[in-house]
């Protein structure tokens, strides 16, 4: 019996050995450089300073800044994404829709295209008042201009409309998934029973949903709180820091000023509040009862 | 009578919406990609076409796939990146794929001490930020002299495993244990059983998997030239692309119709396998719909 | 009955087997982290032996001639103190992080090198990055390249910090003849040389001659000509994107208002953002940009080149490293002069005079042994003598640092050789610029002077702040990240006061997963 438990903990070693090398060990690595003065001033004999650097991040004024950025950058982004996706799959799922294939196939090239390019056309895109999304698109729709340079309204929408841009064909691709597996049965009952469109999106629709809005919700969540490079390339956090999130700053101590055990310090909070808020996400929604 | 004239409208009317709306989307989508093919045929080096005149060019100038496929520098070009880039995006979704089913299957089936704790702490490990590992693995990789293909290969995998354990996990709930019992008493070991029929019935898992996998490493630029600097010949496609784009040196000029160029190149292979599995990605998720449980 | 024993018995088993698992995990990881902090410090082979070798090759030179020779390789292996090439060849890793024009240059210096010291064998790697921490990085795990090529501050930072060697201790003195003094002077800090210059580098004023008449000289004819092109020709008179700058080129108008960056105050150097100076320079390209509108705010250097190449712009502030584009671009159209002086303070505007060059990284970072380390002072005094130096002007255009090839390149100035002819104009004006710079500082401080410039810069070109502001903003944030790493010394540790927000901020977070939600979604 316990022999049995014993080999069958074998077939989680792999992935477990791996998540100890590549995600504990940095952190504890990052949890320990934190504590000491590392830099290139300190290169080859650091030592020990306690707390100092934590001190550092709560006194000199950034951090609330920081906090308030990043999660306008990670909710702001999420929901307009998780929404627009959310939007296509219904109309997707219609299942008098003609043509699915097709535009699902187009929907999905911002997702599968290298973002590396993608993200400097629209670096571009967004220059004022050159690019065309000022010279034409935004004219055309008769939205005023966005000039990420003098505003900071206008820097966070370049940035969440280019994030959205680039991310709604995964949620899309996710909630039509699901969608495709409510069966069609409970729908035409409901309809049976005098349900209109609304009713049968509450009671039907959006219950049988709940695990994937949570489940992506919170692995979007992590994956946007740590999402670099958008806001490097776009606005590299400007004007000022008004754009700065927690691992832009961490990057930018690392590698602008070469503090290395001030950006741990950085990424260790950073890491802790999305920890916190993980948890809390996870126990509330019951995403992962199923183990047991 | 009326109440079907009244149906036919209302569906006229939706379908209307969901076609126009389904359209804009189309063309917001392609609108950029359009852009990075006009760039790559282009002459001139530059991002922003300062006319919308050149939205339409007159002329298609190949100079740029040109260059980015003949130059050879210091022994390394871009075929040959092309093809490491290939073959480490390529290992990566195999052992991903190995690994998040491997995982998942015994997440599901097989009983394991604290399998919820360990599961919620592999969970949660994740959550530290990809930058941040990214000089303590270079430290640690180091060490053990795994700067190479096989310690990218590690560090890509974890990242889509463990996330898509989960997802395999749960599909592989679903499908009924009798299965395997069965094909076990006709003679298979577990692992043949597994084989045969999880990875066949969990396809859209290990499709979704792959792909991530798949673009994850292909995609990667910092680790990738944090590892393989040194050694030019064994450079991936991204890191050959902007070397030789002029993106990495800040002196030299930067040739974006050679960066849209090579985009295009590595994008085609990306985009292609994306389209041929939608069929199966787009059932990868079903079960995370709580619909029965 | 049983099930419910059962059930007992294994929560208890369950239970121990985490304990031993989070045992196990802790120890792991700990292993881990000591293996890896362990390898930090590998034994370096030489330390006694260098004093020796820089006294006997000093007294060398001095016997055999007294003008240095490093194009000859006898006299450059007893600069080294080698009186003959070793019998087995020596391999020296090297980053190359020349631009794509320099390394056509590069790449014709490295087969004479080859040929004529067949027992080093040179390993070069193409794209690395100048002033990035993948060096540092490399460093750390000792696998730094034994040469590397980096431009004077950033190569300042990592000689204070013991990555790169102290050249003084190598070679002789006399060395520093060979090359333009402000050249080798950004290469020197405290009195050691760290590394030898192959270039020398700063911004110049590129103008169209279709547009603009004749250069300004001054900052009121600067004003007068932008003016002019944007009412005669609808173009943008200048481009200058001063809130995507991190005080690289605002430096030269900051200096021409009469600032400074630093200065000394009781034996400390601090900064000095916060003066009349700054508040006027932001002002003045504030008044170009939103009041009489002649300066197009670009968001990057990238934008302003092709707006220049398009001729959407006349004038623009850029470093020779892009002239090739421009040349390419506009032909005879083309001019550059020096920056102009401003007006309201009869001062130049003074742009960095800046130098990209060779180090040697210490052999803590690179594990060397002391024959590579020879070879690789070799290398770095060969790619910096005169031909190769002379090259990389004649191929790429870039300014020379070596001496004798400065001065040949100004001769062919003089007497028109550069091809095409225009050419010759166009860099006479860029060397002219040479002559009304600043020193780039090399010190450690510099690294904390364009972040904090860029954060308040942007925002008073985004106008959310006075001028006042952003002086006082920017040099309070310069002198944080200075005390936040230790570069300056603060006064009296903070009261915890400062804290209660924080722990205010904490409780709700604290208290939310044990109040527990009851009910549905």
């Amino acid at each position: 019996m316990k022999k049995d438990k014993v080999i069958n903990f074998f077939y989680i070693l792999p992935i477990f050995v791996v998540t100890l090398f590549l995600f504990l060990f940095p952190l504890i690595y990052s949890l320990y450089i934190s504590f000491t003065n590392l830099s290139l001033l300190h290169f080859f004999k650091y030592s020990y300073v306690g707390l100092a650097n934590y001190i550092i991040i709560f006194k000199y004024g950034y951090f609330l800044v920081l906090l308030k950025n990043t999660l306008i950058w990670t909710i702001g982004s999420l929901v307009t994404m998780m929404g627009l996706g959310f939007a296509l799959a219904l109309i997707l799922n219609q299942s008098d829709l003609k043509g699915r294939s097709i535009f699902y196939a187009i929907l999905i090239l911002p997702w599968a295209f290298p973002g590396f390019i993608s993200l400097l056309i629209w670096q571009g895109l967004w220059v004022d008042p050159y690019g065309m999304m000022n010279r034409l698109i935004l004219p055309m729709l008769h939205l005023p201009r966005v000039n990420s340079l003098t505003s900071t309204a206008d820097a966070w929408i370049e940035l969440i409309v280019t994030n959205d841009w680039l991310s709604f064909p995964y949620f899309m691709t996710v909630f039509y998934s699901a969608l495709q597996s409510i069966p069609r049965e409970l729908y035409d009952i409901a309809e049976l029973d005098g349900a209109n469109v609304f009713t049968k999106f509450f009671t039907i629709t959006l219950p049988s949903l709940k695990k994937t809005i949570a489940f992506v919700f919170i692995t979007s969540f992590v994956f946007t709180w740590n999402n670099f490079y958008p806001i490097y390339v776009l606005t590299g956090g400007g004007p000022g820091i008004s754009t700065e999130t927690f691992i832009v700053y961490a990057y930018q101590e690392a590698f602008s000023y070469s503090n290395f055990s001030l950006a741990a310090a950085w990424s260790v909070i950073s890491t802790l509040f999305v920890i916190v808020l993980g948890i809390i996400v996870i126990r509330y929604t019951h995403i992962l009862d199923s183990f047991t | 009578m009326i109440q079907v004239k009244k149906h036919k409208i209302f569906k006229i009317l939706r379908l209307g919406i969901s076609y126009i709306v389904l359209i804009i989307m189309a063309i917001a989508s392609i609108f950029p990609l359009y852009y990075v093919f006009m760039t790559s045929f282009s002459n001139a080096p530059n991002l922003i076409s300062l006319a919308i005149s050149d939205l339409f060019p007159k002329h298609l100038y190949f100079t740029a796939y040109k260059e980015l496929l003949t130059t050879n520098l210091y022994g390394g070009s871009f075929p040959l990146w092309l093809r490491n880039s290939l073959i480490l995006a390529g290992s990566t979704a195999v052992i991903s794929v190995l690994l998040a089913l491997i995982t998942g299957y015994a997440l599901s089936r097989l009983d394991i001490p604290a399998k919820k704790t360990l599961a919620t702490f592999i969970y949660i490990v994740t959550f530290f930020p990809y930058t941040a590992t990214a000089v303590p693995l270079y430290l640690l990789f180091a060490k053990f002299h795994l700067l190479n293909y096989i310690g990218l290969i590690l560090a890509y995998t974890p990242g889509t495993s463990i996330f898509a354990a989960f997802i395999a996990k749960l599909s592989i709930d679903s499908i009924p244990a009798s299965y395997e019992e069965i094909a076990m008493i006709d003679g298979l070991s577990r692992f043949q059983a597994f084989l045969r029929i999880i990875m066949r019935l969990a396809l859209p898992v290990v499709a979704l998997t792959a792909i991530l996998g798949f673009s994850g490493a292909y995609l990667d630029f910092a680790l990738a030239y944090s590892f393989l600097l040194p050694n030019i010949r064994a450079w991936t496609a991204t890191i050959g692309l902007y070397y030789m784009a002029g993106l990495i040196n800040p002196a030299s000029a930067p040739a974006y119709n050679l960066f849209a160029a090579g985009a295009v190149i590595m994008g085609i292979p990306l985009m292609a396998l994306f389209i041929v599995s939608q069929k199966m990605m787009t059932r990868a998720y079903s079960n995370l719909a709580g619909v029965k449980q | 009955m049983n099930v419910l024993s059962k059930n007992r018995k294994l929560k208890g088993v369950s239970g121990t087997i985490i304990a031993i698992i989070v045992v196990i995990i802790i120890i792991v990881a700990a292993v881990g982290v000591y293996l890896v902090m362990t390898s930090h410090h590998p034994t370096p082979t030489v330390s006694t032996t260098n004093s020796l070798i820089s006294t006997t090759s000093s007294t060398s030179t001095t016997t055999t001639t007294s003008i240095l020779n490093t194009s000859n390789p006898q006299s450059l292996m007893q600069l080294v103190g080698l009186t003959s090439a070793p019998s087995t060849p020596v391999t020296i890793t090297v980053w190359d992080t020349y631009s794509s024009s320099e390394n056509q240059s590069f790449i014709q210096t490295l087969a004479q090198f080859e040929q004529e010291f067949p027992w080093i064998h040179v390993k070069v790697t193409p794209g690395a990055q100048v002033g990035t921490s993948q060096f540092e990085t490399a460093a750390k795990a000792g696998q730094a390249p034994i040469v590397y090529r980096d431009s004077s501050d950033s190569g300042g930072a990592l000689f204070a910090a013991g990555l790169v060697l102290n050249l003084s201790q190598y070679l002789p003195p006399s060395i520093t003849s060979l090359y333009v003094p402000t050249a080798i002077n950004d290469w020197t800090l405290n009195g050691s040389i760290y590394g030898l210059p192959d270039d020398v580098n700063y911004i110049v004023m590129f103008y169209n001659k279709h547009f603009v008449p004749y250069a300004p000289n001054t900052t009121d004819q600067l004003i007068q000509i932008a003016e002019q092109v944007n009412k005669t020709y609808h173009v943008w008179g200048i481009a200058y994107g001063a809130s995507d700058e991190y005080g690289y080129r605002f430096a030269a108008w900051f200096a021409g208002y009469g600032g400074q960056i630093f200065t000394t105050q009781n034996g400390q150097i601090v900064p000095d953002l916060n003066s009349s100076a700054m508040v006027n320079a932001l002002n003045f390209w504030y008044n170009l940009t939103y009041n009489l509108h002649i300066n197009y705010l670009a968001p990057s250097s990238g934008v302003e080149g092709q707006l220049f190449i398009a001729n959407q712009t006349a004038i623009i502030f850029d470093g020779p490293w892009d002239l090739n584009e421009y040349l390419q671009a506009l032909g005879p159209n083309l001019g550059a002069a020096p920056l102009p002086v401003v007006s309201q303070t009869g001062l130049r505007a003074e742009p960095f005079i800046g130098s990209t060059g060779w180090l040697i990284a210490t052999p803590q970072a690179s594990g060397a042994s002391p024959m590579q380390i020879k070879a690789a002072l070799i290398f770095i005094l060969y790619v910096t003598n005169y031909q190769s130096d002379l090259r990389l002007w004649d191929v790429a255009h870039d300014i020379p640092a070596n001496m004798q090839a400065y001065n040949a390149a100004l001769t062919e100035l003089k007497e028109g050789k550069l091809q095409p002819a225009y050419l010759n104009q166009i860099m006479e004006g860029i060397l002219e610029q040479a002559q009304y710079g600043q020193k780039f500082p090399n010190i450690p401080q510099m690294a904390y002077y364009w972040d904090s410039f860029h954060e308040y810069a942007s925002e008073f070109f985004a106008q959310k702040i006075s001028a006042n502001q952003a002086a006082q903003g920017m040099e309070q944030a310069f002198v944080q990240s200075l005390i936040q790493n230790g570069l300056m010394s603060t006064i009296l540790p903070p009261p915890p006061i400062f804290l209660i927000p924080y722990i205010m901020l904490l409780v709700p977070v604290l208290v939310a997963p044990i109040v527990k939600i009851k009910g549905k979604w």
